[in-house]
């Protein structure tokens, strides 16, 4: 590759990462509603965009590799070749090895594939190449073609040449965004041949009156292709915003049509590609074109944000000790101001949280492809429903849960849908549903993974379950722990080990996964009628609104989301009590914990105690503790190794005095609840 | 980049490289020069690294001295030579190559 853009690999990779993605879920959508043209010239793009780049980068191998699916894209979008199941699957492996040659260039820039990635483009093309054959000849030869032979197509397919004429006019910012006129120009050999170049000179000022890091240079530059001229104004996509390109065709006079502008969403910019006899030079505009083309989007590096939130953090921490200085100081006007900006750090806190917030649709796109891949080798129908795409979580939970994600749902198709024969006999529709679901929920997110299919067996589990010795034939175990036993290490209920799952390992990761970020899975099954996976996450794992308490000298903070109320506990509330662990709240039972009791905590002895009702899954309890002391920005800081054990604190923070409180895990100490009432029932 | 500049004659050592990163030192560096001095001779024979940027700021110099009826004078190495040639200006900057 050229290494004068080394510096600009990942931003090469980010984009070509995101077209990769917008080609699979097009191609999805063919696959599941038929040929549009809306999809296929997606696909197109993407491809065409990809190859453009690349050949920019001067990465020949990916270059070659695009050219015939671009020409296979360019015929189907012209209905010229009809689009079918193989094609498209041909299609998905192209993007796949896309992808894979884009990662070893992210891995080695300087270097080539090795012979199994090439081995794989070559067969990828020669397969490529035979639908283009059939489109001329309507028969398949099935040989082994090498790359040699492929080019040699692409020889064969160089009939018209064209004489270009095109007139660049660099935007003056191209220097300033790592870009060299060199570059672009040099990358127009590969489309054809240059046959003269004329640098307009007097565009250039003196150099009392240059700006040297600004771009003046204009050409004009007479190029000989067969390519058309969309290929080679794709040469200048990095820079179609801000500069101004003209293409003329010279050896097409007939071809007199008025301007044709390439895309649609090329409207507002003054790229134009003119298929006509050179008319009269268009004004010159282009020192205004960067400034009327409006930018919604910025790509930032991930590590800046979590920078600024970190940074946000400390000053959250840094804010609190200001604020308790200004408390201990009594004074009135310094306790104001505090106050002040700590609504105005509260205001960029959620504006800088907002940033890492992404919705889930993104990730639950790219299961399409699984669910399709994972049906098509069992011999499967299913549909995948999406529901709830655009609820947004933190970026770090997404990244986190998509592997397990993967795996629930390989698993739902692998065991839980049935075959379209057995389905038929059941009466069920041939194709199973798999819906994906996602919501938010008291402060966390719930994905909820949920089939058509055949359901968990818990009669059978519970065999399995005392086979392995996970369990003992006198537990008396209900169904939700019956089902709980899936997730436990080893535990595996395919007959036999496929690629695709049942080698027992798996759902325990998956669920300590899920609990290395705080959350919770919870599996609902009904036999014969279908699973559902509920996956809590919680929304963010930096900077949370706690409500800080405090029992005996210890600060225990508990996040605001799941927080429904506090009561206050008084002596007339605690002799209804009667020594039990609960309460009558509004007519209905509310089970409490005594925090100070429950973790041996020295109480002060005090005759006001409070109970704060929490909430989290649908469930509601109270902890009793001793004083409220008011909401908190808390700046989650991890709780260390030593304290992996103390699984009811999910972390802890910095208070302004400098003192530690202890983030309360809501959904372990309601877990901890059930099951603590289970056991006294039992 | 190495200037030396005596009796009205100034000698700029590009040594290694011209591009976007050294343009604005050029500018700033050379423009007081310009009323002192009345023959430029950029040395640019250990040029290995040249850009757009710097072609472009030759180009605005040989414009200046021009106007100013200042001698130019450049010498070349291979890669400052093959980048004027791929820009067909061989003939632009005929007769200032030394």
């Amino acid at each position: 590759m050229n290494l004068d853009f080394i510096d600009m690999l990942d931003g090469y990779k980010a984009e070509n990462d995101e077209l990769l993605q917008k080609m699979e879920d097009a191609l999805m959508e063919i696959q599941e509603n038929g040929m549009d043209d809306e999809n296929i010239n997606a696909v197109f793009r993407a491809a065409h965009t990809i190859k453009g780049s690349s050949g920019m980068f001067g990465i020949d191998y990916i270059v070659d590799f695009t050219h015939i699916a671009e020409n296979l894209l360019d015929k189907i979008r012209n209905h010229k070749i009809e689009i079918n199941d193989e094609i498209i699957e041909l299609l998905l492996a192209f993007k796949d090895q896309m992808q894979t040659l884009i990662n070893f260039v992210m891995s080695d820039p300087e270097g080539k594939p090795d012979e199994e990635i090439q081995s794989t483009s070559d067969t990828l093309i020669n397969e490529l190449s035979l639908f283009l054959k059939n489109d001329s000849t309507e028969e398949k030869v099935k040989t082994d073609v090498k790359k040699i032979e492929t080019k040699e197509i692409q020889k064969e397919t160089k009939t018209n040449l064209n004489l270009y004429q095109i007139k660049i006019d660099f935007g003056t910012d191209i220097f300033d965004h790592g870009f060299d006129t060199y570059t672009f120009i040099n990358y127009l050999q590969e489309l054809g041949q240059i046959k003269n170049i004329k640098t307009d000179l007097d565009s250039i000022p003196t150099l009392t009156d240059i700006t040297p890091t600004d771009c003046y240079m204009s050409y004009v530059i007479d190029l000989e292709s067969d390519k058309d001229a969309d290929t080679i104004l794709s040469a200048f996509d990095f820079i179609k915003d801000s500069s101004t390109i003209d293409i003329n065709n010279l050896s097409n006079p007939t071809s007199q049509t008025p301007k044709t502008e390439i895309k649609e969403e090329d409207k507002n910019t003054t790229t134009k590609v003119v298929e006509e006899t050179p008319k009269k030079e268009n004004p010159k505009i282009k020192k205004t074109t960067s400034a009327v083309k409006q930018t919604n989007f910025i790509r930032i590096e991930a590590s800046k944000v979590d920078s600024l939130i970190n940074q946000i953090g400390e000053m959250v921490i840094a804010n609190a000790a200001v604020m308790q200085k200004a408390t201990d100081s009594k004074n009135s006007e310094l306790m104001e101001s505090v106050s002040t900006v700590t609504r105005m750090l509260e205001e960029v806190r959620e504006n800088a949280m907002q940033i890492r917030m992404v919705p889930v649709g993104e990730t639950f796109n790219k299961f399409k492809r699984v669910v399709h891949d994972t049906a098509n080798k069992l011999g499967k129908k299913v549909d995948l429903v999406i529901n709830g795409g655009e609820t947004e979580l933190d970026k770090t939970v997404i990244e986190k849960i998509a592997d397990p994600l993967v795996h629930l749902i390989r698993n739902s198709v692998d065991h839980g849908i049935e075959s379209p024969e057995d389905r038929k006999r059941l009466n069920k529709p041939e194709v199973g549903v798999l819906q994906l679901n996602a919501y938010h929920d008291a402060g966390s997110i719930a994905i909820e993974i949920i089939d058509d299919g055949k359901g968990l067996d818990s009669e059978l589990l519970l065999a399995k379950g005392i086979e392995k010795g996970l369990v003992s034939k006198d537990d008396k175990l209900n169904e939700k722990q019956i089902f709980d036993l899936i997730m436990q290490a080893g535990f595996s209920m395919a007959k036999e080990v496929s690629d695709i799952s049942g080698r027992g390992v798996g759902m325990d990761v998956v669920k300590r996964n899920i609990s290395d970020l705080h959350g919770s899975v919870e599996i609902e099954s009904t036999k014969s009628e279908g699973t559902k996976i509920t996956i809590r996450l919680p929304l963010t794992l930096a900077i949370i609104d706690g409500f800080l308490t405090k029992v005996g000298d210890t600060h225990i903070i508990i996040p605001l989301e799941m927080l429904v109320e506090c009561i206050e506990l008084n002596q007339n509330k605690k002799s209804q009590m009667k020594n039990n662990n609960y309460i009558n709240l509004r007519g209905k039972v509310l089970p409490l914990l005594n925090v100070g009791e429950y973790f041996n905590i020295p109480t002060n002895d005090t005759t006001r105690t409070n109970v704060i009702v929490i909430q989290y899954g649908g469930q509601k309890m109270g902890v009793i503790i001793d004083e409220l002391l008011g909401e908190l920005q808390t700046v989650i800081k991890p709780m260390g190794r030593l304290f992996k054990e103390l699984k009811y604190f999910s972390g802890s923070t910095i208070l302004g005095s400098g003192e530690v409180a202890l983030i309360m895990d809501i959904p372990i100490m309601i877990g901890m609840m059930e099951h603590k009432q289970k056991e006294n029932i039992a | 980049m190495k200037i030396f500049s005596d009796d009205g004659m100034c000698f700029v050592d590009m040594e290694h490289s011209l591009t976007i990163n050294e343009v604005s030192a050029f500018k700033k560096d050379l423009i007081p020069l310009l009323a002192t001095d009345k023959e430029f001779l950029i040395h640019c024979i250990d040029l290995k690294d040249i850009d757009s940027a710097g072609l472009q700021i030759l180009i605005s110099l040989k414009k200046q001295l021009e106007i100013e009826d200042i001698k130019f004078e450049m010498t070349v190495g291979t890669r400052l030579k093959e980048f004027v040639s791929f820009f067909m200006l061989d003939k632009y900057f005929e007769g200032d190559i030394v």
